[in-house]
């Protein structure tokens, strides 16, 4: 699914937009773009495990290793609120667990008083060498937005190395 | 009207753009910058230290320090100061990366000496300080222990043996901020981070091994004080802050903000990045004893880190750290907000000052700089490119016009994907070999990002702030070899 880094919002760190038929294959969308700019790819492949991060010699050998599957249910009174907690789920298990996780089965939906999403997520370990990948600090609130277009929904996610 | 009808140029080095520019604004935008900097700014900086200016309470002005781009909320090079009783706090104006900050360590070896292991010691340096995503530290704690460390800074990593006393005294606020709470830090933020004290990260951070050549001292009695005192004396740079913990604080603190600012305390703000609450208000109160916790965390991050460069030196050359001169200068935080006594309008009062990428530069004679550096001003070390150098700065007397606040580094003038797209890094890594920098990079296309183009000239950075009045350099320091996050 799709995604394109943004070059019209001037000096910052990393934009993008991503699309989507729906509002489950948007939210996947964007999942899937700041896992690119983690692992330095411009694609969406979602192979990683010829890469991953560098740590020293004393580095990741202690985490933790990840849960395989984990379920993500989120409610958010915004819908971009709740892309912005989904994408900063991202950014919290690469730290908490040293791991990249892939999107499985995404729900995004209605609910009184806002929108819920539930997810499942698979998680891979970080890589020890070779690392290409770029750490993000924060999926940020500048340009951020998701829109309905006649083609389905897209949406715009400004993120801070 | 156009926003360059609302500019005047106060001085050489000085801008200002009329509170008339924007609904709101309580008080005028000030920019230190000479003319070419001025004019090289993007037009957002403006509009986003216009946005600052309409904040609740802000005193005086809001800055833009000459290194000054676009930010989130504020811009980078942000400073405005806020009354504590009527003022805000925003996360905005401190950044996702909470005391992302300098140290500088001398040594007492020579370029001469350290050019044959120069190889080795970056290898090791490298391979001893964890880079890139996520990336584990050298600390192996639990989580008791991490609350430990939030609440103590880098003295409780010196207490364990990973430094030595004079470090804490030579580190910015001592290395720890009293007001941290850490019962006011979420557990996402304790799980974010604990583990990952003694990392660099990536993106801009950097360690960094330079060279003070004796032509490019502009104050040799100054530099001697401060600990450079031989000819092509090595030195070496960290930059790095608060990593995943900090961020994980700011992110959160964002997120409250937005649901208090407007259903409870009915601020209006121009751009959702400035969220912020009424300082005095428990959301305010707490923020700001979380983000003491980070700040303690950055401290002690680059603590850690400290502690395996003396290591890595002690293995090379095979003699004790300390009789290899590897002496702490001084540790400067870039990105925080302090309660700090300033003189307004001829009285002192207490004010909540923001700093996002610019740093505190205080005067000769003022209380909070060590003793030993007293008489000369607070050391200030403003990080630049892996390509054009670094400064030592002192501050001064008339930097209280900015709240003793000056610049942290060169500024980008490049978006990170253009700078991939003009620069090769495998290009750019043997161009530097051949000039004598020895680069080792996590991330190939990261190394790119931080070529010295895609940076603000730093020599104009600094000869604005020392036109401004903000600070005074000492030294330059030159990179032979460099550790990229």
């Amino acid at each position: 699914m799709p995604f394109a880094p943004l070059d019209d919002i001037p000096a910052v760190d990393a934009a993008f937009r991503a699309w989507g038929a729906d509002l489950n294959e948007v939210f996947r969308s964007a999942w899937n773009a700041v896992r690119a700019v983690l692992l330095d790819r411009e694609d969406d492949r979602e192979d990683d495990r010829d890469t991953g991060a560098v740590a020293g010699e004393l580095g990741s050998s202690a985490r933790n290793a990840p849960d395989p599957l984990r379920k993500l249910e989120l409610h958010e009174r915004e819908l971009d609120y709740l892309l912005l907690e989904f994408l900063q789920e991202q950014l919290y298990l690469k730290d908490a667990e040293a791991a990249l996780y892939t999107v499985g089965e995404l729900t995004v939906e209605r609910e009184a008083g806002g929108w819920r999403l539930v997810a499942e997520l698979e998680g891979r370990p970080i890589g020890q060498a070779g690392a290409q990948g770029v750490d993000v600090k924060a999926v940020t609130l500048d340009h951020l937005g998701v829109q309905q277009t006649a083609e389905g929904w897209e949406a715009t996610v400004v993120l801070d190395l | 009207m156009g926003l360059s009808q609302f500019i005047h140029r106060v001085d050489n080095a000085l801008w200002e753009l009329a509170p008339e520019y924007k609904d709101g604004m309580r008080v005028p935008v000030r920019v230190y910058a000479g003319k070419a900097l001025f004019e090289a700014m993007e037009p957002e900086v403006l509009e986003q230290a216009a946005n600052v200016a309409c904040l609740p309470g802000i005193v005086g002005y809001s800055f833009c320090m000459p290194d000054g781009h676009r930010g989130y909320g504020f811009p980078i090079g942000g400073v405005a100061a806020f009354d504590p009783e009527s003022g805000v706090i925003s996360p905005g104006g401190i950044g996702f990366d909470i005391n992302c900050g300098m140290r500088l360590i001398a040594t007492a070896l020579t370029e001469e000496e350290v050019r044959p292991v120069l190889s080795e010691l970056v290898e090791k340096l490298f391979r001893a300080v964890p880079s890139g995503v996520g990336g584990t530290g050298l600390l192996k704690l639990s989580r008791d222990e991490f609350r430990e460390l939030i609440a103590e800074g880098a003295p409780w990593c010196i207490d364990r043996g990973y430094g030595i006393p004079e470090d804490a005294e030579l580190t910015e606020e001592g290395g720890c901020m009293a007001g941290a709470d850490p019962e006011l830090v979420s557990e996402r933020a304790i799980e974010r981070g604990y583990q990952q004290v003694g990392t660099l990260g990536s993106g801009n951070h950097y360690l960094e091994i330079q060279v003070a050549q004796r032509e490019h001292l502009a104050d040799p009695d100054a530099a001697a004080a401060l600990g450079i005192t031989r000819a092509n004396q090595v030195l070496l740079m960290l930059h790095t802050g608060s990593r995943g913990f900090g961020h994980e604080v700011a992110s959160a603190s964002l997120k409250r903000f937005l649901q208090v600012m407007n259903d409870t305390y009915h601020l209006g703000v121009r751009d959702r990045e400035l969220a912020c609450a009424p300082f005095a208000a428990p959301e305010g109160r707490e923020y700001f004893a979380a983000m003491q916790c980070a700040v303690n965390m950055a401290f002690a991050n680059r603590q850690v880190i400290l502690h395996r460069v003396r290591e890595v030196f002690a293995e090379v050359f095979h003699r004790d750290p300390l009789e290899l001169g590897l002496r702490q200068i001084y540790d400067v935080t870039h990105n925080t907000a302090k309660l700090e006594e300033h003189v307004v309008d001829g009285s002192a009062r207490e004010l909540l000052v923001h700093r996002k990428g610019a740093t505190r530069a205080f005067a000769p004679g003022m209380p909070d700089i060590p003793e030993r550096y007293r008489d000369l001003g607070q050391p200030v070390i403003i990080g630049g490119s892996m390509e054009t150098g670094s400064y030592l700065l002192l501050g001064r007397a008339e930097g209280a016009a900015t709240f003793y606040t000056t610049a942290h580094g060169s500024g980008r003038v490049m978006g990170r994907r253009q700078a991939k797209r003009t620069f090769d890094s495998a290009q750019l890594q043997r161009e530097l070999a051949e000039r004598g920098i020895v680069v080792r990079a996590a991330s190939r296309s990261g190394l790119a990002e931080e070529a010295g183009g895609a940076y603000k000239s730093i020599d104009e950075v600094v000869a604005a702030a020392d036109a401004g009045g903000l600070s005074r350099p000492v030294a330059k320091l030159l990179p032979i070899g460099n550790i990229k996050g």
